[in-house]
């Protein structure tokens, strides 16, 4: 009957050689994540819409310039990375894959590679002189410093001090203060697949959390 | 807890030194495991640095626009042999094996830009093959994203003032779906938008600009 209908709508002899059949398509797979209104921005980007571009930017920058700032400690160094972060993210746009992941997680991973990759060539050993004796900052300092703190913010400060403190201490060292996970390690003592444990374990839990209350 | 699966948080957090880094990405070009939990893991970054975000000055934002509007963008080449290796449960979708047929037709590169990889990145990514008097043809789908891809080698090249032209067919009859030639190296690569479940693609060769109704002969078709 299909193949009757496809014939009426077009008079070409060579149409006989199609016919409709109804076929399953694979169902979307359980925990594949939906794409939400930032990775379609950074799509849209990817095709060259400068205005979906701008939206992309106010929806991503607080993250990108606070964990730029957060890293290197300097204002002015953490404008000079954000800004290398948009061009880069604007000329490659193109390789975003939001079946992989969200755009904020992609380009929150290249601002923080860059920042942490600036801080080690530069100032490596001048930093961690520093540290030694400083003690951990913890979540409830980043409230206090944040007077301008948005909703969201405080939301995910929570978050953070609601992990078991070995595991927040482990992230927060590795991803705030640049160490690398044997660094981790040495300076809380602790030996390093412990370390490399809690860090994956917190991380899931962060995951779960911001995926659950969005 | 020696082994190198576990440096997949470590690296989510920027926490391995050069070398290791460097080892552990060797690493997860080969093993879609891990790199489908470091993509798991990087979701759990976003809420650190929610944690210490701030408005930059509004300078930057000033900054930054001006300078995009001076910048092209990259023309984005996608490996998709490479693509298949590091994707998320590839082989838990079972379409391994169809993108490896996808690399066989196509020479392993595809630069249609970010269409394709829409298509590619889509979770119930599928592909079949498109047969006919033209020979055949892949065509790589993904009903969610509503878009496909067409790939072939075995297109002829079309004459002056002519061109091929994909179809859907459903039950009210075929729509036009978009005009391509075969590039220099007898490539043709062709983006199909508005795809719903149960069509026909279809390609006819048609005069230049395409019709509204097909007037040549079916060249490759096959149902999805």
């Amino acid at each position: 009957m299909i193949r009757a209908m496809l014939l009426a709508g077009s008079p070409q002899v060579a149409w006989r050689s199609f016919a409709v059949i109804q076929a399953p398509v694979n169902p979307t797979p359980a925990g594949a994540r939906k794409s939400d209104e930032v990775d379609r921005l950074l799509l849209s980007s990817a095709r060259g819409d400068r205005d979906a571009f701008a939206a992309f930017y106010d929806a991503t920058a607080a993250l990108v310039y606070g964990v730029a700032l957060r890293v290197v400690r300097d204002p002015a160094r953490a404008e000079e990375i954000s800004q290398d972060v948009y061009l880069d993210v604007w000329r490659n746009a193109g390789r975003y894959l939001p079946g992989r992941g969200s755009a904020k997680a992609w380009i929150v991973t290249i601002a923080h590679r860059r920042a942490v990759d600036v801080v080690r060539r530069e100032e490596a050993s001048r930093r961690r002189s520093e540290q030694a004796g400083r003690r951990v900052e913890t979540a409830h300092d980043m409230v206090a410093e944040s007077a301008e703190g948005t909703d969201e913010k405080h939301r995910l400060i929570r978050a953070l001090e609601g992990l078991p403190e070995e595991q927040r201490t482990a992230i927060e060292l590795a991803y705030f203060d640049g160490l690398t996970y044997q660094e981790v390690a040495d300076r809380i003592g602790a030996p390093v697949g412990t370390v490399k444990s809690r860090m994956h374990t917190a991380l899931k839990r962060l995951g779960y959390i911001l995926e659950s209350t969005k | 807890m020696s082994d190198v699966h576990d440096l997949a948080a470590p690296y989510a957090l920027d926490a391995l030194g050069d070398e290791e880094r460097q080892r552990f990405e060797s690493h997860l070009h080969e093993c879609a495991e891990c790199q489908a939990v470091v993509d798991h893991l990087r979701e759990g970054t976003v809420g650190l640095a929610g944690a210490v975000a701030i408005q930059p000055p509004n300078r930057l934002r000033t900054e930054v626009l001006e300078a995009v509007a001076a910048t092209p963008q990259n023309t984005v080449v996608m490996d998709i042999e490479q693509y298949r290796r590091t994707r998320r449960n590839t082989i838990a979708f079972g379409v391994a094996a169809a993108l490896l047929a996808v690399v066989a037709t196509v020479a392993a590169l595809i630069s249609v830009g970010d269409p394709a990889a829409e298509i590619l990145a889509a979770p119930d990514v599928a592909t079949i093959e498109l047969t006919g008097p033209a020979g055949t043809g892949r065509f790589t789908y993904s009903a969610e994203a509503g878009r496909g891809v067409f790939a072939s080698e075995s297109l002829p090249g079309v004459a002056e003032g002519r061109t091929y032209q994909m179809w859907l067919i459903d039950s009210s009859g075929p729509s036009p779906a978009g005009l391509f030639v075969p590039d220099d190296d007898g490539r043709s690569i062709a983006v199909v938008k508005d795809l719903m479940e149960g069509v026909t693609v279809g390609i006819t060769e048609e005069p230049s600009g395409g019709s509204e109704l097909p007037t040549g002969e079916v060249l490759l078709s096959g149902e999805i």
